[in-house]
């Protein structure tokens, strides 16, 4: 009995590095880590904040968080989900216009700022946006079954960047 | 027929010059001309044809107003349908057509419908055609219409996007520009949008100083200027739309700038505040055949001279009753034509005094009371504005152009779209904008210099509402003399004669006295029944004309007749850019299995169900769907299969009351459900109805694995979320959605147990892990579950692991099962599996209606001990109704004949009449029996299958037979499930 290979979304879908690009911009699947559904009623988190750094967790709903990377929490009600996500960094100067085509959010406004994070639709999906490190370098989370219909949507839309 | 191309000025590029083609013609623009400025300069006079009467038009305007010059635009291999011809900039290989006339607008067979004018008067249709319209549609519909749709893909490619800003300032004229550059100095981030190819408004036609500079030049340098400090100035953007919340639908129009693929933008744009300083349209006269190709709008006139260096006609009659159109005449009479006016108003005002040092002849208290050339002016005829009757001309001038200028109305749209009011203004004869909502400012004005102020203000208001200080002093520009009121003119008093409002729907003053006269009063009824300001230029230039008329005829004052309703878009937006890039591969988000790739490597055939792209079944070389479906079927039952079930919905449930909370909002009993154990359940609507089935495992004694249907879902989440935060707060329990992060495999046959047994730890012995039973532990070496649920009827294991294993743990299920010729099922086959078992498939079997009862699953409402949701509905007297649809089988008389799917079951009254009791929900051949198979929902069904009683099913015509049966075809005792 040998063990299975584990695939990351990239590598199922067989899509390139990056994912698709524009002058100013580029988009990759990436992989945080290990991602943790837990609800705990002790959570400190206020709603739509993100805290901390390796692991970090977001406010995902009232008295929930999704922890990206670490070990598995021993308290609450936990949910390994790692596998469950498709995540994209986009990052590059023009990083917001690609934002702008798929959401309603300013990617500059306080909604996206260091230490929020936002639920919202992009690209017609339910998705978890915020960003990363500066406000040119922005990560989302979406389900992972939408991963190829998003991953052609930001080539359409890369391409139509001057 | 004289209009020419001059041979200096304009904002055309010269040296570059472009070929198209009108109705087939060959001709010659340059860049920087509109398609309407070329066919000018080429002298093509009759671009179109007039909706109704098929009246031959020429070109009016010189913007989004243009009523005429509606034509079909080929560009490459995109097609525009009615575009107006004013707006679209002239490009190499333009071909661009004339609509509703046949063979061409020139020479229009159906020119002869105006000769019967008189029997075609407002309400037409409705006086003549009604109630037998449907004989006469086919006909009429033909006749209707105005370009021809392209029947090939568009080529052109389109998207949306979102913008947010401080303060959007719509319109770049003298206001707009004044208002952007004091809220951009004060900080504010701004969006500075105006819909014509270049910001400036007016002042790139109209004379004026602005800070000792040309307007032109100082709109040119201004927005300049404020590109470069950050703010975003959109030229070619048209803000079609004012919605809640301070936000704008524009629509930017990127033909010759076009980089990258996308040409039109839609554009969602969020501010905080808004400045509309949208300018005003100018408003024609009414006259006797004031619609011959040749009478224009002054200031189309004048854009057309400034902008595209042509000149429309040598020999002009400007008409007015207001100051503005003195500049026109003037600017005409300098590019050499000759130039009479006649000017409404009695007294000549002091703006005549520019045309007098040109030696124009001005005739005061005069208006056109006729003019004459069919196809294009001739000879006008020139009286007292007060004229009865065309006798009283008192002059006829030979001309070529009619160049009149009604006075202005305040492009109000926007303004009026968010809920601001409108006030009538005696003194400059128009509707004015007040009261507009707390986050908008207007701002405008008659003259250079107040429009200036009024821009300037309304950007230090918008920067004082948002915190900031105005520091910056506005432009300047010389006061001008004020000006000398319009003389409000509706129309000639002259009886009898055709006088147009609305050229483009071919509205006459004629249509709104018979439609007064008919006691059509309220405005909104008048547009209505004459169609008035209902084309697609909505009423630019007729909508206060026709109201004003209407209030002469009902003896009102025209504020008290009002305005129709304003509501976006103010000028039309192509469906494309509203779609952006949801179409083909992105028209909707699709969501894809995680071992997709594997299943297309075996040729499935993938469809689409609910959002997810799964395979049907996996036809091989040389075989038809419903064959790869027999035969996979078949290797279930006689065999072994495997089916993706990835895409079954997975949500965990946990905490100390998980249990009394799932027996809250599941019909079927869940409290009892023993660790280690499933359950199939079903969910109900507080109205009874059936939501969803689906398994609940319970993995621990507080915690739960739920399995709702594929497509159900999200909804079921939603509506278990909605009840634990609003009814059951208290309840200790909490729920993660971990669908996608599990991929599932279901392996099903009579062999399913010799594959799976040597991969997995897991103990799947009978006794150890029976139907309805679930284990966890390791497959092929990784942490996973087995759960013995059977959708097929037969002994079947759905195994889960992490969805980053799926395609490993595929491949290894097909490798490990080949011995014993495993055969991959897809969605079709499985769903035929199902119906011979009678299992029902929620939303195909059901409906909105459906009740548990009616499936045969009522114990739960005689035997659960606590209440839940839906239970209150089942108590009701339409719930126990003896003759409720049920759930039953049917087994055709035909055995080879599959009834259709939404074939009624029938019986006939003592009238012989048929009466639907029922209908076929299901149906299939089923390979197992060998026979068609079916099920349905019948009244009194349960009755009739235990008589097995004959039905007569009836679908297009065609009746067939069956006999009612409970709805099990198939191993009615289920070992098979069991063994």
């Amino acid at each position: 009995m040998t063990d299975l290979a584990r695939l990351s979304v990239a590598a199922q879908l067989g899509a390139a590095d990056p994912a698709a690009a524009a002058p100013g911009v580029t988009v990759r699947l990436v992989d945080p880590g290990a991602l943790f559904l837990v609800t705990d009623p002790a959570s400190d988190l206020a709603p739509n904040e993100r805290r901390g750094e390796s692991p970090y967790r977001l406010w995902h709903a009232p008295d929930r968080v999704l922890m990206i990377g670490g070990e598995m929490p021993s308290a609450g009600f936990v949910s390994d989900v790692t596998d469950g996500f498709a995540v994209f960094d986009i990052v590059g100067p023009r990083a917001v216009d690609i934002l702008a085509m798929g959401c309603s959010l300013d990617a500059r406004g306080p909604a996206l700022a260091p230490g929020r994070c936002a639920q919202t639709i992009f690209a017609g999906v339910k998705v978890l946006l915020y960003a990363v490190a500066s406000r040119d370098s922005y990560r989302l989370h979406a389900e992972r079954s939408l991963a190829a219909y998003l991953l052609e949507w930001f080539t359409q839309a890369a391409s139509a960047l001057p | 027929m004289t209009a020419r191309r001059l041979d200096a000025a304009g904002v055309i590029d010269r040296a570059r010059a472009l070929q198209f083609s009108w109705d087939g013609r060959p001709l010659t623009g340059f860049v920087g001309d509109t398609l309407a400025s070329a066919l000018l300069a080429n002298n093509v006079r009759i671009v179109g044809r007039s909706f109704k009467y098929h009246r031959p038009r020429g070109i009016f305007g010189a913007w989004a107003e243009e009523p005429n010059a509606i034509v079909d635009v080929e560009n490459g291999d995109s097609q525009e349908p009615d575009a107006r011809a004013t707006v679209v900039e002239l490009r190499e290989g333009m071909a661009a057509r004339g609509v509703n006339a046949r063979p061409d607008v020139a020479h229009d067979r159906y020119a002869a419908i105006d000769w019967l004018h008189r029997f075609l008067p407002a309400g037409f249709y409705y006086k003549t055609f009604f109630p037998d319209w449907h004989r006469y549609e086919p006909r009429i519909r033909a006749m209707a219409g105005l370009g021809r749709v392209a029947t090939t893909p568009d080529a052109r490619r389109f998207e949306t996007r979102s913008a947010a800003c401080d303060l959007l300032v719509v319109g770049a004229g003298a206001a707009g520009l004044a208002a952007a550059r004091a809220a951009s100095g004060a900080g504010l981030s701004v969006i500075l949008a105006d819909d014509r190819i270049a910001p400036g408004g007016s002042l790139r036609w109209r004379d004026g100083m602005i800070d000792d500079q040309p307007a032109a030049a100082w709109a040119a340098a201004t927005a300049e200027a404020l590109a470069a400090q950050g703010v975003r100035v959109m030229p070619h953007t048209t803000v079609f739309g004012a919605y809640d919340h301070t936000t704008f639908g524009l629509l930017e129009r990127r033909s010759t700038a076009a980089v990258g693929w996308s040409e039109d933008r839609l554009w969602h744009v969020r501010a905080r505040r808004a400045v509309l300083a949208t300018g005003a349209i100018e408003r024609p006269l009414v006259f006797p055949d004031n619609d011959r190709p040749g009478v224009m709008s002054a200031d189309a006139v004048l854009q057309y001279l400034r902008l595209y260096a042509v000149l429309p006609g040598t020999r002009a009659v400007v008409a007015t009753n207001n100051d503005s159109a003195y500049a026109v005449a003037v600017a005409l009479r300098l590019a050499g034509a000759e130039v009479t006016i006649a000017e409404a108003r009695a007294d000549i005002p002091p703006a005549a005094r520019a045309a007098f040092d040109r030696d124009i002849r001005v005739l005061a208290g005069s208006t056109v009371l006729g003019v004459i050339g069919r196809d294009g002016v001739r000879m006008v005829d020139l009286g007292p504005a007060d004229a009865r009757s065309a006798r009283e001309a008192t002059l006829r001038v030979a001309a070529d152009l009619v160049a009149i200028s009604g006075g202005w109305s305040p492009a109000v749209h926007l303004h009026s779209q968010s809920g601001g009011k409108l006030r009538w203004d005696a003194a400059t004869a128009a509707f004015v904008p007040v009261a507009p909502r707390p986050d908008h400012d207007l701002a405008g004005g008659a003259d250079l210099a107040a429009a200036l102020v009024s821009g300037h203000e309304a950007g230090c208001a918008a920067a004082r509402m948002l915190d900031r200080a105005c520091t910056l002093a506005p432009p300047r520009a010389e006061p001008t003399a004020p000006q000398a009121a319009p003389r409000a003119l509706w129309r000639v008093p002259i009886r009898g004669a055709r006088q147009w409002v609305d050229l483009q729907n071919d509205v006459t003053t004629r249509d709104i006295a018979l439609a007064a006269r008919e006691n059509y009063s309220s405005v909104e009824h008048l547009k209505r029944y004459t169609t008035l300001g209902m084309a697609t230029d909505q009423g630019k230039t007729s909508n206060v004309n026709g109201l004003a008329v209407l209030a002469e005829e009902t003896g009102r004052a025209i504020a008290e007749v009002g305005t129709t309703t304003f509501r976006p878009p103010y000028t039309p937006v192509t469906l494309g850019a509203v779609a952006g890039m949801r179409h083909g591969a992105l028209y909707s988000p699709w969501r894809r299995l995680p071992a997709h790739a594997e299943h297309v490597a075996l040729d499935a055939d993938m469809r689409d169900y609910g959002s997810w792209f799964r395979p049907a079944c996996y036809p091989r070389t040389g075989e038809t769907v419903p064959q790869a479906i027999r035969r996979e079927a078949m290797a279930v039952r006689g065999g072994v299969g495997v089916f993706d079930g990835s895409s079954l919905g997975k949500i965990m449930v946990c905490g100390a009351d998980a249990a009394q909370f799932l027996n809250i909002v599941y019909y079927t009993e869940i409290a009892n459900l023993k660790p280690g154990h499933i359950r199939y359940a079903l969910l109900l609507r507080e109205t009874g109805v059936v939501q969803d089935d689906g398994v609940v495992a319970r993995l621990a004694p507080d915690r739960y694995l739920l399995s709702p249907s594929s497509s159900h879902t999200q909804s079921v989440l939603a509506h278990l979320e909605a009840w634990r935060q609003t009814e059951c707060p208290t309840l200790r329990v909490a729920m993660h959605d971990v669908t996608a992060a599990w991929a599932t495999f279901v392996v099903a046959g009579p062999r399913s147990r010799d594959i799976l047994a040597p991969l997995t730890d897991i103990d799947l012995s009978p006794s150890a892990l029976p139907h309805m039973a679930l284990s966890q532990g390791r497959i092929c070496g990784v942490a996973g579950r087995i759960a013995r649920v059977s959708f097929s009827g037969e002994r079947s294991y759905e195994v889960s692991v992490r969805s980053g294993y799926a395609v490993a743990m595929w491949r290894r299920l097909l490798q490990a099962g080949t011995a014993h010729g495993i055969t991959p099922y897809g969605v079709e086959s499985a769903s035929l599996l199902r119906a011979e078992k009678g299992y029902i498939l929620i939303g195909v079997d059901t409906d909105g209606l459906t009740l548990p009862g009616d499936l045969g699953m009522s114990s739960p409402l005689r035997t659960k001990q606590v209440d839940f949701v839906g239970r209150r509905s089942l108590l009701m007297p339409d719930a126990r109704r003896p003759d409720r649809r049920q759930f039953i089988g049917l087994l055709p008389e035909d055995a080879s004949d599959v009834p259709a799917v939404g074939a009624h079951a029938v019986t006939r009254g003592q009238d012989g009449r048929l009466r639907s009791i029922g209908w076929v929900t299901s149906a299939c051949h089923s390979p197992a029996l060998d026979r068609s198979i079916a099920l349905g929902m019948v009244e009194r069904g349960r009755g009739l299958a235990q008589a097995g009683a004959e039905l007569e099913l009836f679908h297009l015509g065609r009746v067939s037979r069956a006999r009612a049966c409970p709805p099990m075809f198939y191993d009615p005792a289920g070992t098979r499930l069991h063994d």
